[in-house]
């Protein structure tokens, strides 16, 4: 190889070239220290440069930042006048959402959510649950400021059928995550209601298959237990409850059918 | 619908606000720019092509938005906090002092590259877009993209290496024993 251009050099610092001209250009490194000083260069402005700028990446989004995307122009429902009525409006299940990347629970408005005491995960203080138990951990993980399932609740998303309570896990790590109901949003995206019990407590949420088969959890939140083991994690008759709307609020259609349900499992849900 | 955009684009906020960091040095001139550019692409969605990639359609907003930007202020400097390197402190706090001068004086250097050359950097190598991608974004061609890059990159060193620290100078200058 003749002369080797800055910009073919730099290309290799980023990992540009093609794999016959990146062996060729390894070789002539191999050879010639003044061509190693040259690459140098644009190794330090690479990598290095982009981890200097890396706190965004690694904290919530500022909440100012966030409402002013999702509401900004928008009218919102009056949180007080509907908790009143123990009703929810969107304007709640929009503070449920937000709470979520955010680090303060807003215990007032969360308390009058419905006839349970609900208690709203901040995404961001994945260590304010870490305070208290250890369990969720299992079950989540935070990923560019937003929170996506795994383990357990990542397989029950994937492969268990709405109604049917699936217990995973061993001991004090077990859950028993029920799937409640399996549908489209407005952006075609599969998504699924879900209840979680285990030593961690009871959670109730909605989460969303992305393209990559990641299930990103759109609102997650603690429910008060049954009253007694072998209850249903829903009694059922419950209405009004945060995750119903915000179910409500993004279904597009109605909620699948069991036989649709069924075999989009079987087919890795590729509809 | 437009919830659905906004959803949708609350979940590249992150990098939004990296790529903004990175151009303007500073996280809160950084969020500005993020809101701005928010806001412009909110209330243009009718334009927004089906087929386009949202984040790299506002990308490009974003990039617009900093150009009025540079041109809106004639004096760059403004940007950069000038305390960050005016901060001695004591040899506890020399490792937080040295990350931060590195942090401030990379800044600065990008500071010194013209508006193209910065977005150029913020988009490959914060970004971590492929020239191709950048090219599509800026609607420039791909070689003009590589070499615009190659040289912002070795201003960019060259600037580092003009500006050695004055920590390892101090060192420098405390080794140097009588003269033979």
């Amino acid at each position: 190889m003749a002369h080797l251009s800055d910009e073919t050099l730099m290309a290799y610092a980023d990992g540009q070239l093609d794999a016959g001209t990146r062996k060729e250009v390894e070789t002539a490194l191999a050879a010639d220290p003044e061509l190693r000083k040259r690459l140098e260069k644009f190794v330090a402005t690479g990598a290095p440069l982009a981890a200097l700028f890396d706190k965004p990446m690694k904290e919530p989004v500022p909440a100012d930042l966030l409402r002013y995307v999702l509401e900004e122009t928008k009218a919102r429902n009056a949180p007080s006048s509907s908790s009143e009525q123990g009703q929810t409006g969107f304007g709640d299940v929009l503070d449920a959402f937000i709470d979520l990347f955010t680090r303060t629970p807003r215990w007032a408005t969360l308390m009058a959510y419905s006839i349970f005491p609900i208690v709203i995960i901040a995404a961001s203080a994945f260590w304010y649950f870490y305070r208290g138990d250890n369990g969720m951990q299992d079950l989540i993980a935070l990923h560019q400021g937003q929170i996506f399932a795994r383990g357990p609740l990542k397989r029950a998303l994937e492969t268990a059928p709405s109604g049917e309570a699936v217990t995973l896990g061993h001991g004090d790590t077990a859950y028993t995550i029920e799937t409640v109901l399996t549908f489209r949003n407005r952006r075609q995206s599969f998504c699924r209601q879900y209840d979680v019990s285990g030593q961690a407590g009871n959670y109730a949420g909605v989460a969303c298959r992305s393209d990559n088969g990641e299930w990103r959890l759109e609102i997650h939140l603690a429910v008060a237990p049954p009253s007694k083991p072998g209850d249903r994690i829903r009694p059922a008759g419950q209405t009004g409850s945060a995750v119903e709307d915000a179910v409500n609020n993004v279904i597009e259609g109605d909620a699948m059918g069991q036989e649709d349900e069924k075999a989009l499992i079987r087919n890795s849900w590729c509809p | 619908m437009t919830d659905d955009i906004r959803r949708r684009i609350v979940e590249f906020l992150p990098r939004l606000r990296r790529f903004a960091y990175a151009l303007t040095g500073d996280l809160d001139r950084g969020d500005d720019l993020v809101q701005e550019t928010c806001a412009r692409a909110l209330s243009r969605l009718d334009q927004l092509q089906p087929g386009t990639r949202l984040d790299s359609w506002m990308f490009r907003i974003a990039q617009t938005q900093w150009f009025d930007r540079i041109r809106a202020q004639k004096v760059r400097n403004e940007i950069f906090d000038m305390d960050l390197t005016q901060n001695i402190a004591g040899d506890d706090g020399r490792r937080v002092t040295e990350s931060r001068l590195t942090l401030s004086k990379v800044s600065e250097g990008i500071s010194q590259l013209s508006a193209d050359q910065q977005v150029l950097l913020a988009l490959i190598v914060v970004d971590g877009r492929s020239y191709k991608e950048a090219a599509d974004i800026l609607d420039i061609p791909i070689g003009t993209v590589m070499s615009r890059l190659a040289r912002a990159r070795l201003s960019l060193f060259q600037f580092m290496e003009d500006d050695a620290p004055d920590t390892s100078t101090k060192k420098a200058r405390s080794r140097r024993g009588p003269s033979k």
